[in-house]
């Protein structure tokens, strides 16, 4: 009897592995004639066989970005916020980038899929179990961006493009950047209500914009909860302490009305008051479509209004 | 029946001293958790503080870091927590005696999904109104309950209808709640922090919103204990003695979510405290309301406290909310109490 | 006229009726027993006496008055009932329960006064329960339970005492022992003690008024002897009893067989 069960675990044993060998042959094979093979911001090894000509984007993020290397697109995620590029305007949608219809996507017989890192995980093995490649791509820091714009580059096979647009997105921002004085101003990102004390880390949009101004983040290296790795509650005593020089706020409604709320809500709360910034007003609010959305191509637009609204009269002058 | 039974003293097998003493010593212990928590509230944070100090600038505040540390953060911050520990904790306590079920606590009744869906609602559609959170949670907390009530109204109400309306209307509305949070999930963030509950960036406005409310309902909470207590002996038998039943539930239940709305309003939901306090106070001092009111309290202000300041401080300078610290410690605590019991 | 007087009531629960025109006269400064089988309506008619569930239609007096005039904590100052099975909390004292029946004397802002306690201690003398005054509730035997809420029912310094099955889950010498409490305070106090049965011996034994129910409707009433005669078991109870005399001289009866209804 024991000599019968080892043997059929060993079998099986084989009959596993040998399915991995297989699929270690296949790939294999592919490498040798294929378009491209990439490793995306996944960390994930992506075959394309063919240039892709039916592409699909997850996230209104990349659209800008696809339109700036002359791209096309067959399919695209739903948005009401932000522009969309003329040419993608009457393209298929499949649902808004937080609940995309997996199978429209699969529908359109994409040949390639462009997906948000973190947000669309789940469809992966989905499609891929379609044969449709999928891409993560991460554009939240500034260097993803630039980096974003050249793997997209390569996808369409126009390298050059994606690396010109990089380089023309560093020139914009360091013909800001120059601009103004190299103060190494102390800064904080607060998100949200004046209810909670929700502080931005580098990694976000305003974070990035701050870094390449040249300011400091007060939060700067401080461990995020896990969860969301750049944001993280944080304490007003602390912040207190660092004696920040300005104040971002990051809100969620795009209005003047909103703005007034919070900066009045914020000014008349004592707790807030014991910060020297809120005290002389020193609040700047950074609005929803350029520092919430994933900016993309904007990003010297964000930093352009960050160095403004720091700087007024460097600004004003110029002009 | 034996002649040496006469005038047996009530013992507590352990302890050997009487009834009376060790409940006044309960609440004594209990008043000493209090005042720690209070005390390390005041004291600990970014910068540690010490009491000469704290006094000073109680006396004559400064315009430094330390004063406004103290006047408008920690000061404020201690005493919004120690009310809203009262509040829950109190609340907590008569809706265990009113439901006559040891899992009544405002959560289960309605009471906090109710302030919840408002507030959400308010910080999601129309964050330009978030000033109107507070006024707006409150309310949506006692239509909640009017809900409830009119929901397990039949001839009266059982305390069996009233925890199955609760249950319903929480479910629904935390559905609610999950919807507006996954239509609009880009801007979730900031209603996440207030429903785990916590107390960043609380201060004397916040005070002010709960002081009147934790005052009216203590007072009427510590004079309606005897009627909590004839309610522990079932309907019929409180009724024999001459209380009028349904009077006294809906009036009691009104002051449990007068607290209950007023803290929740203030620190968001927080959950546990209007549960276990009760619970655990009751398990060391006993089901009179004379001193298990008091003693949810105290508890109450410890507890918030104690676990406000280590979430402040555990991962400095990152801050946890408040509502996460107590789920973690109070759970084990109170199995181990319950071990111990049984 | 009796201390009690219950007029034509009908008493509903759920779209059932469950009390279908009772009168009941309930005689002052005797024991009354109220006996019938399972189902027939005689705790509904216990709790409507005392105002703890509502009449549909009829009206209830008592002391000439209709009891709905009364407010709450004054009606329970002349009447006091006791439920089957009452809950309470595991950790009441005997004390502490009979301090609870003074709550209808007592103002909500006031303590407990000298009269209280008074008042306290002479209810546990009556019951006999001083000397267990400190003990729990859930400590004690099932007699002992029953006189220490008969104590906290005469702490309400009552008029009438309504009990709601008093022996059904107590042994022999306790449930003597519960009746033999009752007579004593009916014929020391005068009392007056409206109590339902299950034990028709009891009812025989230490009532001296009885009034008999049957699917919601009173069938009669009267003298315990006079009343409970062989036909009226046939009829209400369906069995075949022997009567005879006990040794202390009181009526008493062995049921011997079932009455089967006649196809």
């Amino acid at each position: 009897m024991k000599k019968i069960f080892i043997f059929l675990l060993l079998l099986l044993q084989m009959m596993s592995l040998s399915g991995c060998g297989n699929q270690n042959a296949k790939e294999i094979k592919a490498d040798s004639n294929t378009f491209l093979t990439i490793t995306d911001d996944a960390g994930r090894k992506v075959v394309l066989k063919n240039k892709p000509e039916r592409v699909v984007s997850l996230s209104p993020s990349f659209l800008g970005m696809i339109d700036a290397v002359d791209g096309k697109i067959i399919g695209r995620a739903t948005s009401k916020v932000g522009t969309i590029p003329e040419s993608m305007k009457d393209v298929q949608e499949v649902g808004f980038t937080y609940n995309i219809d997996v199978e429209r996507v699969v529908a359109l017989k994409p040949d390639c899929v462009l997906a948000l890192k973190g947000q669309h995980d789940k469809f992966i093995s989905l499609l891929e179990s379609n044969n449709i490649p999928v891409i993560e791509i991460d554009v939240r820091t500034y260097k993803e961006v630039q980096n974003a714009l050249k793997l997209i580059g390569k996808v369409y096979g126009v390298q050059q493009k994606g690396e010109q647009a990089a380089d023309k997105l560093d020139y914009e921002i360091s013909k800001i950047s120059e601009k103004i004085p190299n103060d190494e101003k102390k800064i904080v990102i607060l998100h949200a209500s004046a209810k909670n004390v929700t502080v931005e880390l580098d990694g976000t949009i305003a974070g990035s914009a701050a870094k390449l101004l040249g300011f400091k983040n007060v939060a700067a290296g401080s461990t995020p909860l896990s969860g969301d790795p750049d944001k993280t509650p944080y304490s007003l005593e602390e912040l207190v302490k660092n004696d920040p020089e300005l104040i971002f706020i990051t809100s969620m409604g795009t209005d003047a009305a909103v703005e007034n709320r919070l900066r009045s809500d914020v000014q008349s709360n004592p707790a807030w008051n014991s910060l020297k910034a809120v005290r002389e007003n020193k609040i700047i609010f950074l609005p929803e479509q350029l520092f919430l959305i994933n900016p993309g191509l904007q990003y010297p637009k964000a930093v352009e209004y960050m160095a403004k609204a720091v700087y007024p009269e460097v600004f004003s002058n110029a002009k | 029946m034996q002649n040496n039974e006469n005038d047996v003293t009530y013992k507590i097998e352990k302890f050997g001293i009487s009834r009376t003493a060790w409940r006044f010593f309960v609440l004594a212990l209990f008043a000493l958790l209090a005042i720690a928590g209070l005390f390390l509230s005041l004291t600990k944070g970014s910068l540690d503080i010490k009491v000469e100090q704290i006094i000073a600038i109680l006396q004559s505040p400064q315009l430094d870091a330390q004063s406004q540390i103290i006047w408008n953060i920690r000061l404020p911050r201690t005493i919004v927590g120690a009310f809203v520990g009262i509040n829950l904790a109190i609340s907590g306590a008569i809706l265990q005696a009113v439901m006559r079920n040891p899992l009544a606590d405002p959560h289960i009744i309605g009471i906090s999904s109710g302030a919840g869906l408002a507030g959400v609602t308010v910080m999601i559609l129309f964050p330009h109104m978030d000033y109107l959170i507070t006024p707006i949670a409150f309310f949506g907390a006692m239509a909640a309950a009017v809900c409830i009530y009119i929901l397990a109204w039949k001839n009266g109400i059982k305390p069996v209808r009233i925890i199955l309306a609760g249950v319903a209307v929480s479910a629904f509305l935390g559905a609610g709640i999950s919807g507006l949070m996954i239509f609009y999930s880009d801007r979730v963030h900031g209603a996440l922090m207030w429903m785990v509950g916590g107390l960043a960036a609380r201060s004397w406005p916040h005070v002010g919103i709960i002081l009147p409310y934790a005052i009216i309902g203590l007072i009427l909470a510590l004079v309606c204990a005897n009627y909590l207590n004839i309610l522990q002996l079932g309907d019929e038998m409180a009724r024999g003695l001459g209380l009028n039943v349904e009077v006294v539930r809906i009036a009691m239940t009104a002051v449990a979510a007068l607290l209950a709305a007023s803290a929740v309003s203030v620190a968001g939901l927080l959950g546990f405290v209007g549960l276990i306090v009760p619970h655990a106070a009751r398990l060391l001092i006993g089901s009179d309301y004379r001193f298990l009111l008091p003693a949810s309290a105290l508890l109450g202000i410890g507890v918030v406290t104690l676990s406000d300041t280590l979430a402040r401080t555990m991962f400095s300078p990152v801050e946890l909310p408040v509502g996460i610290i107590m789920a973690a410690l109070g759970a084990p605590f109170f199995l181990f109490l319950l071990r111990r019991e049984i | 006229m009796g201390v009690i007087n219950a007029n034509n009531i009908i008493v509903k629960f759920a779209d059932k009726t469950i009390l279908k025109g009772i009168n009941l006269e309930i005689p002052e400064g005797k024991v009354t027993a109220i006996i019938g089988p399972n189902g027939c309506g005689k705790s509904t008619t216990l709790k409507a006496l005392a105002r703890i569930i509502p009449c549909a239609s009829g009206n209830i007096t008592y002391d000439g008055k209709d009891i709905k005039v009364f407010s709450h904590k004054e009606f329970a100052r002349h009447l006091a009932i006791l439920t089957q099975s009452p809950q309470s909390p595991a950790d009441l004292t005997v004390k502490d329960l009979v301090e609870l029946g003074r709550f209808p004397h007592r103002s909500w802002w006031k303590r407990n006064t000298e009269e209280d306690e008074q008042c306290v201690e002479w209810a546990l003398k009556q019951a006999s329960m001083r000397h267990m005054r400190n003990r729990l509730l859930s400590t004690l035997s099932g007699g002992e339970r029953q006189r220490a809420w008969i104590a906290m029912a005469l702490a309400q310094r009552p008029q009438v005492l309504l009990l709601d099955e008093p022996t059904t889950y107590l042994d022999i010498s306790h449930q003597l022992e519960v009746m033999k409490l009752l007579k004593k305070l009916n014929n020391e106090l005068g009392l007056t003690v409206v109590m339902v049965l299950h034990d028709i011996n009891h009812a025989l034994q230490y009532s001296d008024h009885v009034a008999v129910m049957k699917k919601g409707e009173m069938v009669a009433a009267g003298e315990p002897h006079a009343t409970i005669s062989s036909e009226l078991l046939r009829e209400v109870f369906r069995v075949k009893v022997d009567t005879f005399v006990g040794s202390n001289g009181l009526p008493a009866l062995l049921p011997v067989d079932l009455i089967y209804e006649n196809k």
